[in-house]
């Protein structure tokens, strides 16, 4: 008897020594340290790519304020060089999210950059208000426009702008009626990118400490969390809308939609920009810091750390995960270099490439979300719910 | 025949032995609830998705939306009837009804301990767990000092098989001579003090699979054996608080470690009440009648039930052997079975819908619909991906669209193989139907797990 009050006491003083794995501070549970992994994503990747973009988007405003105060051929070109130049290093910074931790009903990412713009209107959508962006443009009143709204994403951001300083003549600025329009809805759409991302890069400024200080493992750690939006990204921000959904991949070949393409009225740069992505999906899975100079520690390092393996059935061997992300990364960069640089172009002459990239992007994707989050011991339901 | 008759008419155990586990069941059921509750569980799982998948032959079973708070509240309140006994076989049946209830809504939310909980509190409603320290016995002035011994034998049974049915599923290769699932969920724990560096290391998740596997098969029997018992719960407890540490499974150790405590002898459990009298005052009136033995009413029907139940049971578990291919792949008969910590299994599942006749198809956005509790479940699961594509498929007919097909990519990876393609993408899951019978449409692994 008294032995076993002397182990039921044992054991529940065990028991209240493990914490319940729920709250925001979660246990560590490898040796490996999984703030180092965060701490090389937000000091070299996050936050000076972030730095970088707001130095872009500062200048893309500058250079709309020189247009629209004075319209012309250099001012315009000065302004498509600025707007390229934002869209470029845009793509460093799109997978770093934050919906989850605004109430906003859109996220960042979809207010800055969800293509095609509006262009046709929608009947019987309660989602959408009957007008395009070109109806604003053309018969409303740029200061009625709200753009907060989530049904006007698709009206503003990158796209507006590639449309507006690249999808119409320069006439719409000097001669045209509605050129006052023109100009008030380039300014309400640059102010908004511009304070939109000013809004995110002081959410990452002042949180940066304590995003990497929650260096748990739980649905609600950071590693979790900014691997989770990693892959979301590349699902939906890379895969879905660069590749599958102007190339009609999800709906066959007779429904592509080169207006689909990013970028679309200058899509001679369609290529740059998803070379660019590409190459921000595959930095930070190798944790090469923004400015490329030096490899941090990320998740090849970590499955490295873990050996991890995958058993392949067809030949009953063992084989190291990394090892096999590189073949992936390699199958995406023999596929894409063929490319033609303009989305459009390849969409019209050989739409097989794009449908070939998505399915190497796809298989990335595949053994990220199912092999690698294995290993890792990454949740992906952001739900701390019990097993058994 | 006459030994039986003999044991199920005039064995018996002290009724303290029943009270004992009707308070610790009471007051575990209650602590689970209560933390199911505060973990805001109620509304992630049951209020806030939109869609729920239910078990076949379940469907009426449908969320109450915030009511499902009320059906907590029963059950919470019931417990507290289980716990004093007061009309405890009400309570008892009010607890069995509405947790089962609740666990029906979803199966997303399934565990096998839930399952273990419905099991024991059916069983539980047929018990005399009120014949002594309890509302009931003070209020009829009725104090039963023993109770039949197949009332506590039929505890122990339960108990027995869960635990050697668990032990029986680990003899399989994957876990025998691969150390699967062990192996990929110990080696990200290198950092536990003490045992943290043998966890990335291969003879470790042998050790570990191995004993899993023998402590399941034997703890039924060493808690048995007068001689083995205190060591097997010294098993029990080290065994249990180590799985605690190591995975999030809820209360499931603590409910097993106190519930097993049945197994001892009947003077530790009147010690326990006997704690519990003094620790809260109750004052057991001497006005009681003590009668000596518990009868039932209506024995021969009880027993019956029981029997009945038992050899359910016994079974159930073994239904995945009337399907062809690999259990732990296709999860026919996986469930209910005591089938615990076998499969690190994770899936990739995305639909397209169709129009069979205009050729026209998209992609769904999974998010729209599920919680991404219920994607991740449903990712791996070819019984949740067969309702979610009629799911889809009845919500795009109701929305206008025509000749509806849906087709599922899904790529899923079982015990650290390399992910393979687990739905046959050429099948419109929307003309096959949920059911008993076979699933063709579930791709073959390509391997072979060995064993049970």
């Amino acid at each position: 008897m008294k032995k076993l009050i002397l182990i039921i006491i044992t054991s529940s003083l065990l028991i209240s020594c493990v914490k319940e794995n729920n709250g925001d501070i979660a246990i560590e549970k490898d040796n490996f340290n999984r703030s180092l992994i965060l701490s090389n994503w937000v000091q070299n990747i996050v936050l000076p790519a972030y730095a970088d973009f707001k130095i872009k988007l500062n200048d893309l405003k500058s250079k709309e304020q020189n247009f629209t105060a004075n319209p012309n051929t250099t001012t315009l070109t000065e302004l498509q060089d600025a707007l390229f130049q934002a869209q470029l290093v845009w793509q460093h910074v799109a997978m770093f999210d934050l919906h989850r931790n605004s109430s906003e009903k859109a996220s960042y990412r979809l207010f800055m950059n969800t293509y095609p713009i509006d262009n046709e209107t929608s009947i019987g959508n309660s989602n959408e208000d009957d007008a395009t962006l070109i109806d604003h443009l053309e018969n409303g009143d740029a200061s009625n426009i709200e753009l907060d709204r989530s049904n006007a994403i698709d009206e503003q951001g990158f796209p507006a702008v590639d449309y507006l300083i690249n999808g119409v003549a320069l006439s719409k600025y000097t001669t045209d009626p509605k050129k006052e329009n023109y100009k008030a809805y380039l300014t309400k759409v640059v102010d908004r990118m511009v304070s939109l991302t000013n809004n995110v890069v002081s959410y990452w400024n002042n949180n940066a400490d304590a995003i990497i200080a929650n260096s748990g493992s739980s649905a609600t750690a950071s590693f979790d969390l900014m691997l989770n939006d990693y892959i979301n990204y590349v699902e939906q921000g890379f895969r879905e809308s660069k590749i599958a959904t102007p190339s009609g991949k999800r709906s066959g070949d007779e429904f592509k939609n080169e207006l689909a393409v990013e970028s679309y009225y200058s899509a001679e740069h369609s290529k740059a920009l998803f070379d660019e992505a590409y190459k921000a999906v595959k930095n930070l899975y190798y944790g090469i810091s923004y400015d490329e100079t030096n490899t941090g520690t990320s998740i090849d390092a970590y499955l490295k750390y873990l050996n991890a393996e995958f058993f392949n059935t067809s030949d009953k061997k063992d084989y190291k995960i990394a090892d096999y992300i590189d073949t992936k990364f390699a199958d995406i960069e023999a596929v894409t270099q063929d490319l033609d640089d303009n989305f459009v172009t390849q969409i019209n002459t050989d739409n097989t490439k794009l449908f070939t990239t998505f399915n190497v992007i796809q298989e990335y994707v595949i053994l990220i979300k199912t092999n690698t989050f294995q290993a890792l011991n990454v949740r992906i339901d952001y739900v701390d719910a019990d097993g058994d | 025949m006459t030994t039986l008759k003999n044991y199920i008419l005039h064995h018996k155990k002290k009724a303290a032995t029943l009270a004992a586990f009707r308070v610790l069941f009471g007051v575990l059921m209650l602590g689970s609830l209560i933390r199911f509750v505060s973990m805001d569980w109620v509304a992630k799982f049951y209020i806030l998705p939109k869609w729920h998948f239910t078990y076949y032959g379940f469907g009426w079973v449908k969320t109450l939306g915030i009511y499902t708070y009320g059906l907590f509240a029963i059950a919470i309140i019931a417990c507290v009837g289980i716990i004093i006994g007061y009309k405890y076989r009400i309570s008892m049946i009010l607890f069995f009804l509405s947790f089962t209830y609740i666990e029906l809504i979803d199966k997303t939310t399934y565990l096998n301990h839930y399952y273990f909980v419905s099991v024991m509190s059916f069983l539980l409603i047929f018990l005399p767990l009120h014949a002594t320290f309890s509302i009931d016995a003070k209020n009829k002035g009725i104090d039963y000092k023993y109770v039949p011994s197949w009332t506590v034998d039929s505890i122990k049974l339960i108990l027995g098989i869960v635990y050697f049915y668990a032990g029986l599923a680990k003899l399989n290769s994957d876990w025998l001579l691969r150390a699967q699932p062990l192996k990929i969920w110990l080696s990200t724990k290198t950092n536990m003090p003490i045992i943290g560096s043998f966890m990335n290391q291969s003879w470790f998740h042998y050790t570990m699979s191995w004993s899993g596997m023998l402590y399941d098969l034997s703890i039924p029997f060493l808690l048995l054996i007068r001689k083995t018992r205190p060591y097997a719960f010294v098993a029990v407890v080290v065994f249990h608080v180590f799985t605690r540490i190591l995975f999030d499974i809820g209360m499931f150790p603590y409910i097993m470690i106190c519930l097993t405590l049945i197994f001892f002898d009947s003077s530790l459990h009147e010690k326990f009440l006997l704690g519990l009298k003094k620790a809260f005052k109750i004052n057991v009136s001497e006005c009681n009648t003590t009668v000596e033995l518990y009868s039932f009413k209506r024995l021969k029907n009880i027993l019956f039930i029981i029997s009945l139940f038992i050899v359910i049971q016994l079974f159930l578990p073994f239904r995945n052997l009337c399907y062809p291919g690999e259990l732990f792949w296709t999860e026919q008969g996986f469930r209910f079975s005591w089938r615990v910590m076998l499969m690190e299994k994770v899936g990739y599942t995305n639909f397209t819908v169709k129009d069979s006749v205009s050729g026209k198809q998209f992609h769904v956005k999974n998010s729209d619909f599920l919680t991404s509790f219920q994607i991740k479940q449903m990712s791996f699961q070819p019984d949740f991906i067969l309702e979610y594509a009629h799911l889809l498929g009845d919500h795009f007919k109701s929305q206008g669209h025509q000749n509806i097909q849906v087709f599922a990519e899904s790529y899923v990876a079982l015990n650290g193989r390399l992910n393979q393609l687990f739905i046959d993408p050429k099948v419109d899951l929307y003309k096959q139907e949920e059911g008993f019978h076979n699933k063709t449409w579930i791709l073959p692994l390509n391997d072979e797990i060995k064993g049970l």
